[in-house]
């Protein structure tokens, strides 16, 4: 694979997580804002702003006042992608579409419009494109974007709770989400060092990924059904509680000293405003309403207030999950001397592998494709040699029922002569049954009708056959002559 | 019953026809050992050497003459000294004074079977004058190579109890040789045996050769299109992965030890009269082709846990490809 390949996966997809994230949150501000189109409408302006970041870094010189000028082309893209998406009608001599942001602005925090909508999304992805142009995506980006994307799909699966709306399409989204980010990973380590995926600890690493995405769904379409307002009033009701102390203790001094500092014998002038007599406890005003903080202060602080939280939880998630991939790599560290040795084009085999391995299982769990097991190999179109197989592997369970287990480190032959100290009147059967497998299993021998046909009737004497309790210990002499035996069956057999 | 394999690789029934020939022969010589035999043949199939590391007298000497004259080969025999130098292996160029030009005389080294006889008696200079010629089959004298005849096969021998005076054999040499064998004491019978048969005068003397050089040559071509599954070759990385992770190996073996142990599995099975390998063939090469390659840790061998048994535990911890339950 050439290189021009090898970076382009990675980038696809780093591209692929940030728009399945930027897809959630588009379609939550346009559904708070009645934004009736597809998020879809604003993703030309990502791959504007990385073509724009990929011809900035072609400039030598220029490169420093280009970004900085780089707001210039962002907010060009912005009017112009509200131009077409919103004043489809109006003509460009009309400046309606030129003031519609400005406009809509005011309006926050009360009402979301459709032009902040476009506003909004346009810069993010304005943002997003230039940072990945400018980015070189190796392991640690990829981990990072997938932290990162991780945070923000569990805050929006958080705010489509408290909005109360539906959460069907998360999932999908999710899952888009954790699909390019596996990939990007799994290629950006393969590329950086050893293969996982290729390793002996393959099955851990899988295992580990399967569990993290389903904790991921799991626990945003919790947050989504369970995490609903009523339950956070429930949760911060404590919380209020202290709030509500703390503005009577406010109130209590400030009356206090209202009573004992203030000089009786002045008389106020006439013109003058009573002061407001302090509530009484029963009639507890917001503490916005007793200094006379106008409404809209009030909702920029409660803005302010939503923000620092979610500052707060993403920073627990972000902290956490590093500790968490932090873990794994040193693991990963410790167990770097049992891994494949890194080949050429091993992380194409990492990608294609990990998909295949998800198709077939997908194929298994629909019953089109009978499982395999981590030893046997599918050899599809030679129904011979998979009878054969079939025979042995019956064999060897009906042996281990009976108190004859193979062990995993004993070769046919080996598990043979165990076979034969027990079962001796099965001695010759068990050698053919033995050696029709050992061709077909390990040489690609495919027995004839009349082979297969004694096989089955090998068989059918062996299950017949009784099995001694305790078997006597061979003789080195009679374990050659029986592996000379074998040797010239299986040399007769080739 | 069909065989696949065959349709694309020749008839290895040659390759068993012959080593059976050859091991009658050298029966007639060398009594018992018949797997020490069937080893050295797998190492010449295989176009390795061999080293062997046993006690004097036991046989080693008339072993290599005895394969050597079975084969219709040339042998030559050196006796390491501390003192052999590089020439007195490889050859020399001297001056002849006759024809005032200067003459190659080739050393003991171009012969197709070498006895290389304690070599650890040999400074390591002289040693790895071997190195050149075990790897690449040539030797270079005053910047000219010259290929050596071919079959060509080192046996090496040194004596693991005399240690004064001898200079251990590096690994990148110890990794040169495809296995090391340990001949072991015959039998009781088998000693009577060679009391009778070697009481009036040495059979070697009349043993006449079964197998022809040019046989050789296309015998080696033949084992190598045996045919090895994919399960076997991932249980051999598995073996040898598994030498670099055990807890009492310090250094485990190299990915020529996986192509030794793959070859020379081809070249056992072939001999055994079968087209393809089997997992009976991995074990039985393992310890021949792993134990001089790996270093376990200075508190094992403290212990006394001989590298042979180390490696049976690994065998014994490494799945055999066969059908799950």
């Amino acid at each position: 694979m050439n290189w021009r390949r090898r970076e382009l996966i990675p980038y696809t997809a780093v591209v692929g997580m940030e728009l399945s994230w930027l897809y959630a949150l588009i379609s939550i501000m346009g559904r708070i804002s009645e934004w009736s189109l597809s998020p879809f409408y604003l993703y030309p302006v990502y791959f504007l702003a990385l073509g724009f970041g990929l011809l900035v870094n072609r400039l030598k010189w220029w490169r420093g006042p280009a970004r900085l000028l780089s707001i210039l082309p962002c907010l060009v893209a912005t009017q112009l992608t509200l131009k077409v998406l919103l004043f489809r009608g109006v003509g460009f001599n009309n400046p309606a579409w030129l003031y519609a942001i400005p406009r809509a602005l005011p309006f926050l925090p009360g009402t979301f419009k459709p032009e902040l909508v476009v506003f909004t999304g346009s810069l993010i992805l304005w943002w997003l494109g230039t940072r990945l142009a400018r980015s070189k995506v190796d392991f640690s980006l990829s981990v990072s974007e997938f932290q990162f994307g991780l945070i923000i799909m569990l805050v929006l699966f958080f705010v489509i709770s408290q909005l109360n709306q539906e959460a069907g399409y998360g999932v999908p989204v999710a899952i888009s989400f954790v699909a390019f980010a596996l990939m990007g990973i799994s290629v950006s380590h393969a590329e950086s060092g050893t293969s996982w995926l290729r390793s002996r600890m393959r099955s851990y690493w899988l295992t580990v990924l399967v569990i993290t995405i389903i904790v991921v769904i799991v626990l945003g379409l919790a947050l989504a059904f369970f995490v609903t307002p009523d339950v956070l009033r429930a949760a911060f009701a404590p919380v209020r509680w202290v709030w509500a102390q703390v503005c009577f203790v406010g109130r209590a001094i400030g009356n206090w000293m209202v009573e004992h500092l203030t000089m009786k014998e002045i008389p106020l002038p006439t013109d003058m405003v009573a002061e407001p007599v302090p509530p009484s406890s029963q009639e507890e005003l917001p503490i916005w309403e007793y200094f006379g903080w106008s409404i809209r202060l009030r909702d920029i602080l409660r803005f302010i207030m939503m923000i620092f939280f979610i500052l707060v939880f993403s920073l627990t998630i972000w902290r956490l999950s590093s500790l968490f991939l932090n873990m794994l790599r040193s693991r990963m560290t410790v167990t770097a001397g049992a891994d494949v040795e890194h080949l050429d084009g091993a992380f194409e085999e990492d990608v294609l592998n990990f998909f295949k391995r998800i198709w077939l299982r997908l194929l298994e769990f629909l019953h089109l494709r009978r499982p395999a097991s981590s030893s046997a190999i599918t050899l599809s179109g030679i129904p011979e040699i998979d009878a054969v197989r079939g025979t042995y592997r019956d064999l060897t369970r009906w042996a281990g029922a009976r108190g004859l287990p193979r062990f995993s480190f004993q070769t046919p032959f080996e598990y043979l002569y165990a076979l034969e100290d027990a079962i001796p009147e099965a001695q010759q059967d068990l050698r053919f049954i033995t050696s029709q497998y050992i061709g077909s299993r390990y040489g690609l021998v495919i027995p004839g009708e009349g082979e297969l046909s004694k096989l089955k009737n090998s068989w059918q004497r062996v299950k017949h056959s009784p099995v001694k309790k305790e078997s006597a210990r061979l003789t080195k002499a009679k374990k050659a002559s029986l592996k000379d035996g074998l040797n010239k069956t299986t040399g007769d057999n080739a | 019953m069909r065989n696949p394999t065959s349709t694309v690789k020749p008839d290895i029934s040659k390759v068993g026809e012959a080593a059976s020939k050859f091991e009658a022969n050298v029966g007639k010589v060398i009594v018992g050992k018949s797997d020490v035999v069937e080893l050295v043949l797998v190492a010449l199939l295989t176009e390795g050497h061999v080293l062997i590391e046993d006690v004097p007298g036991i046989g080693k000497t008339v072993l290599a003459r005895t394969v050597a004259r079975s084969l219709d080969l040339s042998f030559k025999r050196i006796q390491f000294t501390p003192d052999l130098l590089p020439s007195d292996v490889i050859g020399i160029y001297y001056f002849n004074q006759k024809t005032s030009e200067f003459v190659f005389r080739p050393g003991p080294l171009m012969a197709n079977i070498v006895l290389a006889d304690e070599i650890n008696r040999a400074t390591p200079r002289t040693q790895s004058a071997l190195l050149e010629c075990m790897q690449e089959r040539q030797v270079t004298v005053d910047r000219e190579t010259m290929p050596l005849p071919r079959p060509f096969l080192i046996i090496a021998t040194q004596n693991p109890i005399e240690l004064e005076g001898t200079f251990p054999l590096p690994e990148a040499q110890l990794d040169r040789f495809l296995m090391r064998i340990r001949i072991g004491y015959p039998l009781a019978d088998e000693e009577r045996m060679i009391l009778e048969r070697f009481q009036e005068e040495s059979p070697l003397d009349s043993l006449e050769s079964v197998i022809t050089n040019q046989e050789i040559l296309e015998l080696q071509k033949l084992c190598r299109k045996v045919y090895i599954d994919d399960s076997i070759r991932k249980y051999i990385v598995a073996i040898i992965q598994a030498t670099r992770t055990h807890e009492a190996i310090e250094l485990g073996a190299s990915p020529r030890a996986s192509l030794s142990i793959l070859q020379a599995s081809q070249s056992l099975a072939a001999i055994k009269g079968r087209n393809y390998v089997i997992p009976d063939d991995i074990k039985q090469l393992a310890i021949p082709c792993l134990a001089h390659r790996i270093i376990t840790r200075a508190e094992n061998r403290l212990r006394g846990h001989s590298l042979e048994e180390t490696i049976k535990q690994i065998l014994a911890s490494v799945p055999v490809p066969v059908e799950e339950k």
